[in-house]
């Protein structure tokens, strides 16, 4: 579809296309979509975004902060849609993203991309709005049941890459190897955080909200990590991605790959847990309050990564004030990409980048869960798994989009209080 | 929800009327006076300020389309919100988030009132509630309903508002034929002329079991109250009467500011002649038991009249007084600092939320006003957040019938909003006693 770049480009400027071209569009999404796996391959280096909500000019921002696509390769966890005023467009040009760049631009699924909560939550009401009739709704809701539950980021390096030209801040002394740097919109450095060495005053604490470092995680090539993968230069473990967490009836990445994915999101079960249950300060599994999925303590996360040769688990789905935080020594990061969600919660976003090792073992990580090879958790034996050696993170940290860029009157109607 | 999917008010679509200025285009217009600056007590309105005010006057449409919402939804059993809802039925639609506090804000209030009234059942000559901005609230029509689950005898309730919203409210009153089961034909009342006030009126409860109950409606710009307290309460300010018990230290703050402010937020009020009579209302009984509310009301005044029409109302009443007071808490968080852009965005400034930022600040408020201890007699002040009143308020079986309606699936954001309201409620005096 030649069109497929001009429709790129009115979606750019907020423009909704006709209802046609979303037919088709749809139509190749899914062409596209179906030949994927449920747990869909991604080598690095990739930028890893979290919910979106129809905040097209937040999406905008990420993309001036993240990189362009197709320069830039994207995975964004799911909830494209709701809350937010451009649900329509953001969607779409995703979509677009994902039809003309497949292999730079990867979609999986969020507890929103339903027909059930749409309805709620605004996505279908915006398409009804903006179309006259639910049809480009429905053509939407029947993407929403291709896109992938999760994905698996393989290659990921353990170094941060230098990004050339953008940082003035002090790097960390010598042979430090640096584990999580924070950069704000312009791309300058914000804070450094060395791998914790024996000794080493790791205050990232402070810094991602509470989250304790990851003192567990031995320096590198001790061999304390509990796996023989801990030595500099080696890929890191690889990162599963999903929108919301784990589930009690998955124990192994495999079983995701087994679902039937291609159905509205269930009340119950696998599919509805990962795309909507959350990480909690609680020992095993516990309800969850939003009345779907569960939650999950820190014991499951560390079970689950090391029965699957992970060394982080990536995912959304909460709103979190500073745009990241990090959980259970680093084996969990939640990752929120809507600033000012709905408008009104005056939180940052945060996109994460994941370098490509340059050791040219990447690609040849055996962990990429597409094969059984593990020994799925039997050799556990005493005591906590030691939680593998996670990559090298990079967080961008950026506001809502400028009132000014939004093309919108100057007194831009706001969102609900109680009065 | 439904296969129809009535639209969720979508802010985007108001672009227009909200550009367009006219009074009564939009539903964030409302021909509703309330709160905020503007026209003097006793004086016409301004154009200019009538029009800043009408910015803030449609904060009562705003509740009574989050009411309708509530309603239709299945949170909250209340007939008569429809009754008050400009858009109709099938027009309001708000999000769960906004449900649920909606949901836990009215019921919160109602467990204080019963409460009140449960405490004052055998007050002989009776008992009375005083609503202040209630503007199209249906609180009292609930209570008096045939079908309302208690008796609730001799219970003069009062609601004070702009005249323009009683004339409203009267209008609506008068012509809804199924309200003549609860309120007597709305008469007149004439009142308040002196005081920029008018449109007053006034009800009998009609159902037997709720004998001897009255509906009094006051038209009056609030601020009248505050003018004419002014000059007794500077008075009292020589002689502060301190509560007993009341925390150490606790009047300094309000005491050595509140003159200033007046000074300069009220300066044109207080030059106004202070030839007037003093401001009573109709059948307000400084003898009765009295339960003073506040639902989203005070807030949008000057600290200074806020502080003044209380000071009415605890010098005025001679029995026990409580007093019920909802609003925004936390304007220096992340949250609090977009909220009060957003509102500001839509002209609603809400001066006291700067000066009582914390739940401890709005307790002293109420201790400062005298509430708490008074020595023999009981009193109290105690405050819960609306996210607290869900969590601790709410029984499992409620919680779960409503979570069943909305879906709402976004702890955090609830945490957030629910967490930035506050229920402060304080009562002194004998026989009542609110501490629950």
């Amino acid at each position: 579809m030649s069109d497929l770049d001009r429709a790129i480009a009115q979606l750019r400027a907020c423009r909704p296309i006709p209802e046609s071209d979303v037919r088709e569009l749809c139509h190749k999404a899914r062409e596209i979509l179906i030949e994927e796996g449920n747990v869909v391959t991604v080598n690095a280096p990739v930028t890893i975004c979290g919910d979106i909500h129809g905040q097209f000019h937040d999406l905008m921002e990420l993309f001036r902060v993240g990189g362009d696509p197709p320069d830039t390769n994207y995975l964004f966890m799911g909830d494209f849609v709701d809350r937010g005023f451009y649900s329509l467009e953001t969607f779409l040009l995703l979509l677009c993203l994902k039809v003309r760049y497949p292999d730079r631009m990867t979609l999986i699924r969020g507890n929103h991309e339903s027909r059930q909560i749409t309805t709620v939550y605004g996505f279908y009401d915006e398409c009804y709005r903006k179309y006259g009739s639910a049809n480009v709704w429905r053509y939407c809701c029947d993407v929403f049941d291709y896109l992938a539950l999760g994905a698996i980021v393989l290659g990921a390096s353990n170094t941060i890459s230098p990004s050339a030209g953008e940082s003035s801040v002090p790097t960390t002394p010598e042979g430090d190897e640096v584990e999580i740097e924070v950069c704000n919109a312009q791309g300058e450095v914000m804070s450094r955080f060395p791998r914790p060495n024996n000794g080493t005053n790791n205050d990232l604490q402070s810094r991602t909200n509470g989250i304790p470092p990851p003192s567990n995680t031995g320096p590198p090539g001790s061999g304390a990590s509990g796996s023989s993968r801990g030595s500099v230069g080696n890929p890191a473990g690889a990162v599963l991605c999903v929108h919301g967490g784990l589930s009690p009836l998955i124990d192994k990445v495999d079983k995701i790959r087994l679902l039937d994915r291609k159905q509205e999101v269930p009340h119950e079960g696998a599919m509805c847990d990962l795309l909507w249950s959350d990480p909690d300060e609680i020992d095993g599994w516990g309800l969850s309050p939003r009345g779907a999925g569960f939650l999950f303590g820190a014991d499951i996360v560390k079970v689950f990564n090391h029965r699957n040769d992970l060394s982080l688990i990536a995912r959304a789905h909460q709103l979190v004030m500073e745009g990241f935080k990090e959980m259970f020594d680093a084996s969990i990061v939640t990752v929120w990409s809507a600033p000012n969600y709905c408008y009104r919660c005056g939180n940052v976003a945060a996109l994460l980048e994941l370098s490509e090792d340059d050791s040219g073992m990447g690609v040849l990580a055996r962990s990429n869960g597409e094969v059984n090879r593990s020994d799925g958790g039997v050799g556990l034996g005493d005591g906590e798994p030691q939680p593998m050696k996670g990559p090298a993170r990079r967080y961008r940290v950026f506001q809502a989009a400028p009132q000014d860029s939004r093309g919108m009157p100057a007194k831009k109607p706001v969102a609900d209080y109680f009065l | 929800m439904s296969g129809t999917a009535p639209s969720i008010p979508n802010l985007l679509s108001l672009r227009g009327r909200i550009g367009g200025g006219g009074i009564n285009q939009g539903r964030y217009r409302g021909v509703i006076r309330r709160g905020g600056r503007g026209h003097g007590p006793g004086g016409a309105p301004g154009s200019a300020s009538a029009a800043h005010d009408a910015t803030i006057q449609g904060t009562d449409t705003d509740a009574a389309v989050s009411r309708m919402s509530a309603v239709q939804i299945g949170y909250l059993d209340d007939p008569y919100a429809e009754l008050f809802a400009q858009s109709g039925p099938g027009a309001a639609r708000r999000l769960p988030i906004i449900n649920r506090g909606t949901y836990a804000r009215t019921t919160a209030i109602d467990k204080l009132v019963d409460k009140f009234l449960d405490d004052t059942e055998r007050s002989p000559e009776g008992r009375q509630i005083v609503s202040l901005g209630a503007g199209t609230d249906t609180r009292s029509l609930r209570l008096f309903s045939p079908s309302a689950p208690t008796p609730r005898k001799r219970v003069i309730y009062h609601e004070i508002d702009f005249p323009a919203m009683c004339e409203k409210k009267q209008r609506i009153v008068r012509g809804a034929p199924q309200l003549r089961s609860i309120l007597s034909d709305p008469e007149s009342v004439d009142e308040l002329s002196q005081h920029g006030g008018g449109n007053s009126w006034h009800s009998k409860v009609v159902a037997e079991k709720h004998e001897g109950s009255e509906l009094w409606v006051h038209g009056l710009d609030l601020r009248a109250i505050a003018a004419a307290q002014q000059p007794s309460q500077q008075q009292q300010q020589q002689q502060p009467p301190l509560p007993l018990g009341a925390p150490v230290g606790s009047r300094g703050l309000h005491s050595a500011t509140t003159q200033d402010e007046q000074q300069t937020e009220e300066g044109t009020t207080q030059q106004q002649p202070q030839q007037k009579e003093p401001l009573t209302l109709t059948s307000l009984n400084p003898n009765l038991p009295t339960l003073l509310i506040s639902e989203c009301c005070l807030c949008y005044l000057q600290h200074s009249a806020a502080s003044s029409i209380i000071s009415f109302f605890t010098t005025t009443i001679q029995s026990s007084l409580g007093i019920v007071i909802y609003e925004p808490i936390k304007p220096d968080d992340a949250f609090g600092k977009m909220m009060v852009s957003n509102l500001a965005a839509r002209e609603i400034k809400m001066p006291t939320l700067e000066v009582y930022k914390e739940a401890e600040d709005q307790e002293r408020r109420l201790w400062e006003a005298g509430f708490g201890k008074d020595g023999e007699k009981g009193g109290g002040v105690k405050s819960k957040t609306i996210e607290q009143i869900w969590e601790e308020w709410t029984s499992q079986e409620e919680k779960e019938r409503v979570d069943a309606l909305g879906g709402l699936d976004e702890v955090e954001e609830w945490q957030l909003l629910a967490g930035h309201y506050i229920v402060v409620w304080g009562w002194r005096g004998e026989g009542i006693d609110l501490g629950i």
